[in-house]
C-alpha cells in the first residue's frame, strides 16, 4: 500500500501490457507470414520450416511452394508473444517473415 | 573443384580448394562489419520489420528494442565460430582442404546472411541474374555463386539426414491467408 499522495507507477513487462492487453481481452490470434524473396534457396526454406516448426518434409515443401508461387504463406499462428518469437527465429535464419492479426487484410 | 560436403547425420565436413578457404574467410570477415553496422536495403533485409501494419509501430519499436542487440550478437558469434572453423582447415588431399562444419547450422545461417547481403547489393530480382564479362558486379556475383554452391551442399546434407515425418496436425497453419 502506498503512502498518502504517492502514486504507484507500474512499468509494463510485455508488449501486451504496454498496448493494453487487447489480445488477451479479445483473444484475437496472430499469424506468421513468410514472404518470397529472390535469394533464399527453396531447399533452405524447407529445411528451416522443418527445423523450427517440426513440420514434415511434405508440409514444409508445400508451404515453401506457396511462398514461391503466391508470394507469401502463413507458416505459424498463436499468441502475439509466440508469433514474435517465431518471427525472430525466422529472421535469425534469414527468412523474410512478418506477423499480423489473423483477421487483417 | 566444386565444394563438397560429407558427413550426413554426424559432423559435416566441407572439402574445398585452398583458395576457397581464404575467399570464404574474406567474405565472412566483411560480413561481420556489415552485420555490426548495416545500412539501407541491406539492413532492411538482414533485420526486417516484424510488423508491416503501421498501426503496430509501437509494438515494432518494442520488438526491436527487445531483440535487435541479441540478433546482432548471435550473428557475430556465428561468424566468429565459422571463421574459426576455416582457420582450423586441414589438408585433405592434393590441393584440397577439409573444413569441419559441426552440424552445419552456423554455416548455413552465415552463408545465407552473406548471400542476403551480396544479393541485396547486386539488386537480385531472381536467381537467374546474368552478369557479363566486364561488368563491375562480376567479383560480387562470383562470391554469391560460391556461397550458393557451399550453402546448397550443406543444406542437401542436412536435409538428407533429417526425418521426413513431422508433428503436423490438421489445426496448424494451412499456408492460406484468409
Amino acid at each position: 500500500m502506498n503512502a498518502p499522495g504517492v502514486e504507484e507507477i507500474v512499468v509494463p513487462d510485455t508488449v501486451e501490457e504496454l498496448l493494453g492487453g487487447t489480445d488477451v481481452l479479445h483473444d484475437r490470434p496472430w499469424v506468421v507470414i513468410v514472404w518470397n524473396d529472390p535469394v533464399n534457396l527453396m531447399t533452405y526454406v524447407v529445411m528451416v520450416l522443418q527445423k523450427l516448426f517440426g513440420y514434415s518434409r511434405a508440409k514444409a515443401t508445400r508451404l515453401m511452394l506457396q511462398v514461391h508461387n503466391d508470394g507469401r504463406a502463413v507458416v505459424a499462428n498463436g499468441s502475439r508473444e509466440k508469433c514474435e518469437a517465431d518471427v525472430a527465429r525466422l529472421h535469425a535464419h534469414g527468412l523474410w517473415a512478418t506477423m499480423q492479426r489473423d483477421d487483417a487484410p | 573443384m566444386s565444394p563438397a560436403v560429407s558427413g550426413g547425420s554426424g559432423d559435416l565436413a566441407l572439402v574445398v580448394a585452398g583458395d576457397v578457404v581464404a575467399e570464404l574467410d574474406r567474405i565472412f570477415a566483411a560480413l561481420a562489419g556489415i552485420v555490426a553496422e548495416p545500412e539501407g536495403a541491406v539492413a532492411d533485409r538482414l533485420f526486417p520489420r516484424a510488423y508491416l501494419d503501421p498501426t503496430e509501430d509501437a509494438a515494432e519499436t518494442f520488438w526491436r528494442l527487445a531483440r535487435r542487440d541479441g540478433m546482432v550478437t548471435d550473428r557475430l558469434a556465428a561468424i566468429e565460430a565459422v571463421r574459426a572453423d576455416l582457420a582450423g582447415a586441414t589438408r585433405a588431399r592434393r590441393g584440397a582442404y577439409s573444413v569441419s562444419l559441426g552440424d552445419g547450422s552456423r554455416w548455413m545461417t552465415v552463408c545465407n546472411d552473406a548471400r542476403l547481403w551480396i544479393g541485396t547489393e547486386l539488386g537480385l530480382s531472381d536467381e537467374d541474374l546474368e552478369v557479363g564479362r566486364g561488368d563491375p558486379r562480376v567479383p560480387d556475383y562470383q562470391r554469391y555463386v560460391l556461397l550458393t554452391a557451399v550453402l546448397a551442399e550443406i543444406v542437401d546434407a542436412v536435409l538428407g539426414a533429417m526425418p521426413e515425418d513431422g508433428i503436423d496436425d490438421d489445426d496448424g497453419p494451412t499456408g492460406l491467408l484468409g
